[in-house]
């Protein structure tokens, strides 16, 4: 919604020569959330704790990969939500993490965080 | 949340009509009371403070403690604090699913909580000021409810659908972006053969498309067909209160003390308190072990050790508890004393609950002492079983 707290993000990863290039998402501080991703007009919905395979580094180089993370606030402990996305393949693994904290309980969150693979 | 008997739920917010009192002065049942309700912290010091400062962060902590004491050199007035360590840092690697359940070091780093008060306790002519500190762990807290994981779940779907609504929005536009972008990153690489150089250029796209981005995500949150869709998913899925089932052992303890005047010197001890609650979450049944100690610094108030216990069974339009305590004061020239009571309360009407208690109070020579009540319940809440918070 409008009122969401939300990031927004582009990040450069480097791949490397060759090799598979892999995402993950984690959804922290016992919140639950869904990521989705977006992929040369192709969208798909990440499973939980899974690792998706995106393509070779041939295959990406010079695309872009979109993900949304929708996250909810449903731990009565904290406000926090907390996204870490790990890719994994290319030059070097790498983890991109960002929080929001959300006003109110049951709040959400969105993370809109872009990747562009050279 | 399905409809619960309140038998169980401390704290439920009812309206109680007695039809016949049968004691003159009986009193309700007593066990809940030995349960730590709230924050240890504002249990002893006897208030209910509507503004509680929950920091989440250790810059809002300190900030906190900061303002509210002239930067340390005074005493907080009407000050209610409650934080948990564990909390106040984040943790980018934990799940729901990985806190489903917990090992007992776990459940005591994730439930330990602090919590501190003040209150203006005397009056005009003798102010006193007084203060509380308490801390509360659950070494035990269950493990998550099958039902609560399936509402999780069914939430994961309803946030996958958000997202995918998101995507839809002004997709032409976003693929010509991708197009562009794409088109630009190679005309580089076919220009560029520095790899330094490249990666300055590669940045400076970057930023320019992130900067596309944030004009069509404006774009899209202001449109209020996708407002208007995103904002009915919401209304059909409501809060969920995570629900906790197995075994939970919550340990409590609070001491207070008071300052006459809000002069440093001239604080005393006052009381102290532990309480101990052993119980076993189920569907149906509940029992119930519970333990308090109550210590305090006046003469002529007796040091207590209250140990209780309470059956609980209910379904979604009745429920019948048991309950027993028996003090046994630790300063001498008490004698023990012992309390039972019967509970029931049936559905009778949407919302309203028919009840009734019966029993014996601790001094069986008072007037009153025959726990005997019927009356009617009328929910004015939503929910009726609102679990503690774990």
């Amino acid at each position: 919604m409008g009122s969401d707290p939300r990031v927004s993000d582009t990040q450069i990863y480097r791949l490397g020569d060759k090799g598979n290039v892999t995402i993950a998402v984690t959804v922290g501080d016992a919140q639950v959330g869904e990521t989705t991703l977006q992929l040369e007009g192709a969208t798909t919905h990440l499973p939980a704790a899974s690792t998706f395979p995106l393509g070779s580094a041939d295959s990406l180089r010079d695309g872009i990969l979109h993900t949304s993370t929708t996250v909810t606030d449903v731990n009565p402990a904290t406000n926090r939500t907390e996204v870490t996305l790990h890719l994994a393949g290319g030059a070097a693994d790498r983890d991109y993490t960002y929080q929001l904290e959300v006003a109110d309980p049951s709040g959400s969150a969105q993370f809109l965080i872009d990747f562009i693979f050279v | 949340m399905r409809s619960r008997s309140s038998l169980s739920a401390a704290g439920t917010l009812c309206a109680v009509l007695l039809l016949a009192p049968l004691g003159a002065a009986a009193q309700l049942p007593e066990l809940p009371s030995l349960r730590v309700s709230g924050a240890p912290a504002f249990v002893l010091l006897g208030v209910s403070p509507t503004a509680v400062d929950r920091p989440s962060s250790p810059t809002d902590l300190g900030l906190d403690l900061a303002d509210r004491t002239g930067v340390f050199q005074s005493l907080p007035r009407d000050f209610a604090l409650e934080t948990s360590p564990y909390w106040l840092l984040g943790h980018p690697r934990l799940t729901w699913r990985a806190d489903s359940v917990r090992s007992l070091g776990q459940s005591m780093a994730r439930t330990f909580a602090i919590s501190a008060a003040s209150a203006q306790l005397g009056d005009a002519s003798t102010p006193s000021t007084g203060v509380s500190l308490g801390l509360r762990v659950l070494p035990l807290s269950g493990r998550l409810a099958p039902r609560t994981m399936a509402q999780l779940d069914t939430i994961e779907q309803a946030l996958g659908r958000e997202n995918e609504l998101y995507f839809r929005r002004f997709s032409d536009e976003r693929a010509r972006m991708d197009s562009a972008l794409t088109a630009a990153l190679r005309q580089l690489r076919g220009a560029i053969q520095d790899p330094g150089t490249l990666a300055i250029a590669q940045a400076a796209i970057a930023a320019q498309y992130q900067g596309l981005k944030q004009q069509l995500e404006a774009r899209i949150f202001a449109d209020s067909s996708y407002r208007a869709q995103i904002a009915a998913g919401r209304a059909q899925r409501g809060p969920v209160i995570p629900q906790r089932l197995g075994p939970m052992l919550e340990l409590a303890a609070a001491s207070m003390w008071t300052y006459p005047d809000a002069v440093w010197s001239r604080g005393r001890y006052q009381r102290a308190a532990v309480w101990a609650a052993l119980s076993y979450e189920g569907p149906k049944v509940t029992p119930v072990l519970l333990l308090r100690f109550q210590g305090q610094a006046s003469d002529t108030l007796p040091t207590l050790l209250d140990v209780g216990g309470r059956l609980i069974r209910d379904g979604a339009n009745w429920g019948v508890s048991l309950e027993g305590v028996w003090r046994h004061p630790l300063t001498s020239g008490y004698d023990n004393l012992y309390r039972v009571a019967g509970m029931f309360e049936y559905e009778v009407l949407p919302a309203t609950w028919l009840v009734g208690t019966f029993g014996r109070d601790f001094q069986t020579q008072r007037s009153g002492s025959v726990l005997a009540q019927l009356g009617v319940k009328i929910t004015v809440n939503a929910a009726r079983y609102a679990p503690p918070e774990h």
